[in-house]
């Protein structure tokens, strides 16, 4: 897979905070963000889960009732990333086949308004029929696609999961960095794919663990996604190896609960701010206090800001 | 150690509810099989309480209460903050202990028990974090701290306990390991790498001390 750097996966978070900042200035609401965000989008185009850049005047400014982050107070304006590539990220354009996209974009709907009306009601509150009329869709072509609300959300699950992955490993892979600012890219990488998609986030990350034993595995393996990659700071440091087992169970979970918090009571204007003490906190075993606060201060120079 | 069974335990409604939601969870629960299961009519049901929401809550909030009324006992006569950090540990895992029923009540069908359940816990854990914040003013803590530390603290512990409770992976530590590694963790951003690992060589208090 081709390599990002973070500051053009972070072009997606910015397309998306301009089109809530639009949707609260017109009092209505920007159309057609229905399946954006998710894989397989067609306006992702390079196969990397990334968004082509879309011009704001193009997008169809309709009566969707979609009301995305701000529905959960987001909003805020992204500071001017340092060294940030401002060119389109365009590739080569895909082989459209007609019925195969038609049937992609029902299920990206499907499980956009699965994720969206969860995040809203809580997993007990969402109705199939409630999800095709949000969708769009008929009973029939719900029941084409999934056997019933828990395959859709598992659906919606993997394929954030897995994007949100990709774009963090593809920005690992672009980054010669050593350890602990490649920990604190990751990190900051999380919560900018919440910051990105907060209502998706809510519905996978809050609602999630109630929703039965399918999806609890899902939000365990998501649980546990940093430890592997803070468990390479005992490499790091030989004073470090004879820390704690539980050590990055616990720093992951502290990172999740983080956003977990955030989410739950609506606050997602204060992630941000959480961002570089989520990354000095978890640095700090591996490369002591000083270290940690210095990587933790550089990336809040390039962390979206509060509004 | 024998613990006496307290009066609101021989509550059948109550071991009906806890049973249930250990058997077949909360969202699985209906009145109808609750009172079945406790052996009373639904109209005693209804004396008692509102919904199935408000007798989550009655039971739930009695097991907070017996919780809490452990940990202060356990921090009763300490002024350290690691003390009353470490006795705090040690009667939440004990707590946790005594009946697994009661504990996936109390952690995992909390989740989907309501408002009223959701605060209560989310009271539960606002202490910790108070208490684990305690710690900027410990000597020589970072200035640049905030209460976000403590919070995302709890807060992976917590989700740790969700999740060993919730899927039930693997063997259970021992409190002997459990506690002094969750202590050096969370005391690390307060008080540096010497001293938090002076935690890992602190033996269990005895049953009595918590």
């Amino acid at each position: 897979m081709q390599g990002r750097s973070v500051d053009e996966l972070l072009d997606v978070t910015v397309e998306r905070v301009v089109l809530e900042q639009l949707q609260v200035e017109v009092g209505g609401a920007v159309e057609d963000r229905i399946g954006a965000g998710l894989p397989g989008d067609d306006r992702r185009v390079d196969g990397t889960g990334l968004a082509r850049r879309e011009p704001i005047a193009t997008m169809n400014l309709g009566n969707s009732d979609c009301r995305g982050a701000g529905a959960l107070g987001y909003s805020h304006a992204m500071r001017e990333l340092p060294g940030r590539d401002r060119r389109t990220a365009l590739a080569e354009a895909p082989k459209w086949n007609t019925r195969d996209d038609a049937k992609e974009a029902q299920r990206r709907r499907i499980m956009r308004a699965t994720g969206e009306l969860i995040a809203k009601r809580g997993y007990a509150g969402v109705t199939v029929e409630l999800i095709v009329k949000r969708a769009r869709v008929s009973f029939k072509t719900f029941y084409n696609h999934y056997a019933n609300i828990e395959e859709a959300f598992a659906d919606l699950y993997d394929r954030a999961v897995a994007a949100t992955r990709a774009q963090l490993e593809a920005a690992l892979a672009d980054s010669d960095a050593p350890w602990p600012e490649q920990a604190a890219l990751a990190v900051r990488g999380f919560f900018e794919a919440i910051l990105a998609e907060p209502l998706i986030a809510r519905a996978l990350l809050v609602e999630g663990p109630t929703a039965g034993p399918k999806i609890l595995g899902r939000y365990e393996m998501v649980s546990k996604a940093f430890v592997p990659v803070l468990a390479r700071g005992r490499e790091w440091s030989p004073e470090a190896r004879d820390l704690p087992a539980t050590l990055e169970d616990t720093l992951a979970g502290a990172v999740l609960w983080s956003a977990y918090q955030r989410l739950n009571f609506s606050e997602v204007d204060r992630i941000p701010a959480l961002i570089p003490e989520n990354i000095e906190l978890v640095l700090r075993p591996y490369v002591g206090a000083t270290e940690a606060s210095r990587i933790a201060r550089e990336s809040a120079a390039s962390v979206p800001a509060a509004g | 150690m024998k613990i006496d069974t307290p009066p609101e335990r021989r509550d059948p409604i109550r071991e009906a509810l806890i049973d249930l939601c250990f058997e077949v969870g909360l969202e699985k629960v209906t009145i109808d099989s609750l009172c079945e299961r406790a052996g009373v009519s639904s109209d005693e049901f209804g004396r008692r309480y509102a919904d199935l929401e408000d007798c989550f809550f009655d039971v739930y909030s009695q097991e907070f209460d017996r919780y809490q009324r452990r940990a202060e006992a356990a921090r009763a006569g300490l002024v350290a903050w690691r003390d009353r950090l470490r006795a705090t540990a040690y009667a939440l895992l004990r707590y946790l202990a005594e009946d697994e029923r009661v504990t996936h009540l109390s952690v995992v069908e909390v989740r989907r028990a309501g408002d009223r359940s959701t605060l209560l816990i989310a009271q539960g854990i606002e202490e910790i974090i108070d208490l684990l914040d305690e710690g900027r003013q410990e000597p020589g803590a970072p200035e640049n701290l905030t209460r976000a530390t403590a919070e995302s603290l709890a807060g992976g512990l917590f989700n740790q306990l969700y999740l060993a409770v919730a899927v039930g992976e693997g063997e259970a530590l021992p409190e002997s390991e459990i506690v002094p590694q969750a202590m050096y963790t969370v005391l690390l951003p307060y008080v540096g790498v010497q001293e938090a690992m002076t935690e890992l060589e602190i033996p269990p208090p005895s049953p009595l001390d918590a």
